[in-house]
């Protein structure tokens, strides 16, 4: 019942000096720790797991799961965490949501020939407006969760900046960066400015349970990182997206034959068996004909990507076309290019130099150094 | 925060009670032995097993002969259901079990449904209780067993045990009933209600964890469902628990010594809770009928809000109480018995209960009647259902 959109107009109690800060603990070391410095600092504090989905639902061989998130090992995980740290600890039961705006968008995606990035989706769409709803229903003025990122209040501009965690290795904030203004200025991301090893050897000195923990950078819901397995088992039989389709290559000339277009992403060489006398890439999905276009590596580049669902963090929604370095995916190590408004109005990005696989359904961030200054999915592109 | 916790969840369990500790001290040199065995130390265990066992039998008006100790309420519950069908190969499949059981209950029909049982759900009224003739009307002539609970845990609604009793051995029908929250809390006796099967547990009456009891009438067919060494004459194996089953004669002693003056106290206490809360905050809505509950519970929904956030909410402030069973808490579906009363979904997932106890003192209730009301408004201020309504 408390689904009351995000506002914090009126989220700040005054009889409260020190306010209630609630965690969001995964059960992984990252947010024990983020809740232990939380509490260091001398904050009161709860800790709250959300359980977003369960065996049952996600399907998997059990023998090949292993304690990633909202399994019930690493939710006790949690739990013991915040025992050792002494703070309250509650479960929220987040699984219907979680379905109805993550899975189903996942595999809504994947039918559409995109490849989506159900993080993302979860961070815009669920974790912060429940963590943020759960928070004030307890009396709770902010959230705290054990992301590698910053966020800084800029005077100049007014506005919460979004900036890259100080451990590049780690950094998380790719998947940050639909965070709404009135979210920033709320969220306290702990670990922004450490470095992965001081956390752990944080959670040590604590003596954490989850101090040594192996982490998991899949996607927790598809528990044996096999997400053909999971589309197969999600999607009707005679789905389109899972029927044989035909394999094109540039020349428009049919070569081959796939077994669901469900299964291929741009950039990707695998499931494309044919001896076409040099390597094969997946270039572009058309569902409509259920055609998986193929090239070879060098017609994957493309410098121009058109984008949906923009946010603009650090800076507002800019009138004149922005530079920037993107993102193209949570790996990429980002390449020049200026962010300017098509003809419809949305925004596109051009590259300076063509990119390898501009993936529809993937997000698009940009940076100005260790700024974020927004982001959104790329929606279509040219190779 | 007060430097104490304010435990008003009695229903979910029960601290042990200080005598019962000193009196289980006493025994704990002299009850260690196997019971089973022959010599004296297997002897001397033997001993205060069945002298508990008497002293169990003579509070609840049953022959020693017809007390099992058990794990507790779940597996006397389980055993009765599963006893009861698979000792009558011969019989109907039909069972009936009313709509407001404690999982236990509902999970042991469950089982059977999946090995051939057909069950039939009773209903209960607006009041929460299932009345006679709501059972009369489910019975086939061949029903083999009836069960329906004493006293709901989540209520407190008091049942007419003796009446339904009545209905289901007019057809031959077999009655268990789960008498768990009822023990201690009013009178329990099986000869006065005439029921088949009855069903307790130590721990709801500030005995021991882990220790808990079925009476079986004796005569009735009945097949067991732990098998092992012939203890508890054979209808439940395993080395018994004497210590805890010790613990558990002298809670439910104490608990039935003090039961009226204790009740009539928490009775005074809840009444002017209720009342209390219903002229400081709008919108409440009680579940049950008051007069038929057993005055140590209520259970209520502050319209346009989630129970568990009530229920965390007061934690923070060092109040414990529940939202739906214990049993399924973590879970937000609304829970089964306040969907059966007809409360609506919405104001169903609001429920919360407030179970009074040994302890409660007025002090308490004025603790928790000052922090709710802030906790109720802040909740409907950011409950959009509760806004519109309000406007």
């Amino acid at each position: 019942m408390q689904n009351a959109p995000f506002n914090v107009e009126n989220h700040t109690d005054p009889s409260t000096s020190d306010p209630l800060v609630l965690v969001a603990m995964s059960g992984g070391v990252d947010s024990a720790v983020a809740a232990a410095i939380v509490k260091r600092d001398g904050h009161p504090c709860l800790g709250v797991t959300m359980k977003l989905w369960d065996y049952a639902e996600v399907g998997g061989v059990p023998d090949e799961r292993d304690g990633r998130c909202c399994s019930l090992e690493t939710i006790d995980g949690a739990r013991s965490s915040a025992d050792i740290l002494d703070i309250p600890f509650y479960v929220m039961d987040m699984t219907a949501p979680f379905r109805k705006t993550v899975i189903d968008d996942f595999i809504s995606e994947y039918k559409s020939g995109r490849t989506p990035n159900p993080c993302v989706v979860c961070n815009n769409k669920i974790k912060w407006m429940a963590l943020y709803n759960r928070a004030r229903s307890v009396g709770a003025d902010r959230i705290a969760t054990g992301h590698y990122a910053r966020i800084h209040y800029e005077p100049s501009s007014g506005r919460y900046e979004l900036l890259r965690g100080v451990d590049s290795t780690r950094d998380q904030s790719y998947v940050l960066y639909g965070l709404k203004q009135e979210q920033l200025k709320v969220t306290m991301f702990p670990l922004g400015g450490m470095l992965k090893t001081e956390v752990r050897a944080l959670a040590h000195e604590l003596k954490l349970p989850v101090a040594d923990k192996a982490e998991s950078r899949e996607i927790c819901f598809v528990t044996d990182d096999n997400y053909r397995r999971f589309l197969k088992e999600k999607m009707q039989a005679d789905e389109p997206a899972g029927l044989p389709g035909p394999l094109v290559d540039e020349h428009g000339v049919t070569v081959g034959e796939h077994q669901g277009y469900a299964s291929f992403t741009v950039g990707q060489r695998r499931g494309i068996n044919l001896a076409l006398g040099e390597p094969y890439y997946v270039r572009q999905i058309d569902p409509d004909t259920r055609t998986v276009h193929i090239s070879p590596d060098s017609l994957l580049y493309g410098d121009l990507a058109s984008l949906e669902s923009v946010n603009w963090v650090s800076i507002a929604e800019p009138e004149d076309p922005v530079r920037a370095k993107v993102k193209i995916r949570y790996l990429h190590s980002g390449a020049d290019a200026t962010i300017r408004r098509d003809d419809s109005g949305e925004f596109e990005i051009l590259f300076d130099e063509p990119q390898r696989a501009l993936t529809p359904g993937q997000s698009a961030v940009f940076y100005d150094g260790d700024r974020v200054l927004g982001g959104g999915l790329v929606r279509r592109s040219t190779t | 925060m007060t430097d104490r916790t304010i435990f008003l969840d009695y229903n979910s369990t029960t601290p042990l009670d200080p005598d019962v500790h000193t009196a289980m001290e006493e025994k704990r040199d002299e009850c260690w032995g196997n019971p089973s065995s022959v010599h004296a130390a297997g002897r001397a265990a033997k001993s205060i097993l069945e002298e508990a066992r008497e002293r169990i039998a003579a509070q609840i008006g049953c022959d020693p002969g017809e007390l099992y100790f058990t794990s507790g309420g779940t597996e006397s519950d389980n055993l009765a259901l599963k006893g009861c069908f698979f000792g009558h190969p011969d019989r109907s499949r039909r069972l009936a079990v009313s709509s407001i059981e404690h999982s236990a209950v509902l999970g042991a029909a469950s089982d059977l449904k999946g090995m051939g049982a057909e069950i039939s759900s009773i209903p209960c009224d607006s009041r929460g209780v299932i009345t006679p003739e709501a059972l009369a009307e489910v019975l086939s002539t061949d029903t083999l067993m009836a069960a329906v609970m004493a006293a709901n845990n989540e209520t407190g609604t008091m049942q007419p045990v003796k009446d339904l009793a009545a209905v289901a051995h007019a057809r031959k029908t077999y009655f268990h009933t789960d008498a768990v929250q009822a023990i201690g809390k009013t009178e329990v006796n099986v000869k006065h209600w005439d029921v088949d099967m009855l069903a307790l547990t130590a721990h709801k009456f500030y005995g021991p964890r882990g220790v808990g009891a079925l009476f079986i009438r004796r005569g009735m067919s009945f097949a067991p469902q732990i098998s092992g060494g012939g203890h508890e004459r054979s209808r439940r194996a395993g080395t018994e628990n004497v210590l805890g089953a010790w613990g558990m004669a002298i809670a439910l002693e104490k608990a039935n010594d003090i039961r009226e003056s204790e009740m009539s106290r928490l009775k005074t206490l809840s009444d002017q809770f209720i009342k209390r809360l219903q002229d400081m905050i709008s919108d409440v809505h009680i579940h049950g009928d008051l007069s038929l509950r057993m005055s140590n519970t209520v259970n209520l929904s502050f319209a346009g809000i989630e129970g568990e956030s009530v229920v965390v909410s007061l934690d923070l402030k060092s109040i414990c109480i529940a939202s739906g069973s214990a049993c399924s808490s973590g879970a937000t579906e609304p829970s089964h018995v306040i969907l059966a009363l007809g409360v609506e979904p919405q104001l169903a997932a609001g429920a919360v209960r407030i179970s009074f106890g040994r302890s409660t003192q007025q002090e308490d209730l004025d603790y928790l009647l000052a922090e709710l009301p802030p906790v109720v408004e802040r909740l409907r201020k950011l409950s959009p259902s509760y806004a519109e309504r309000a406007v």
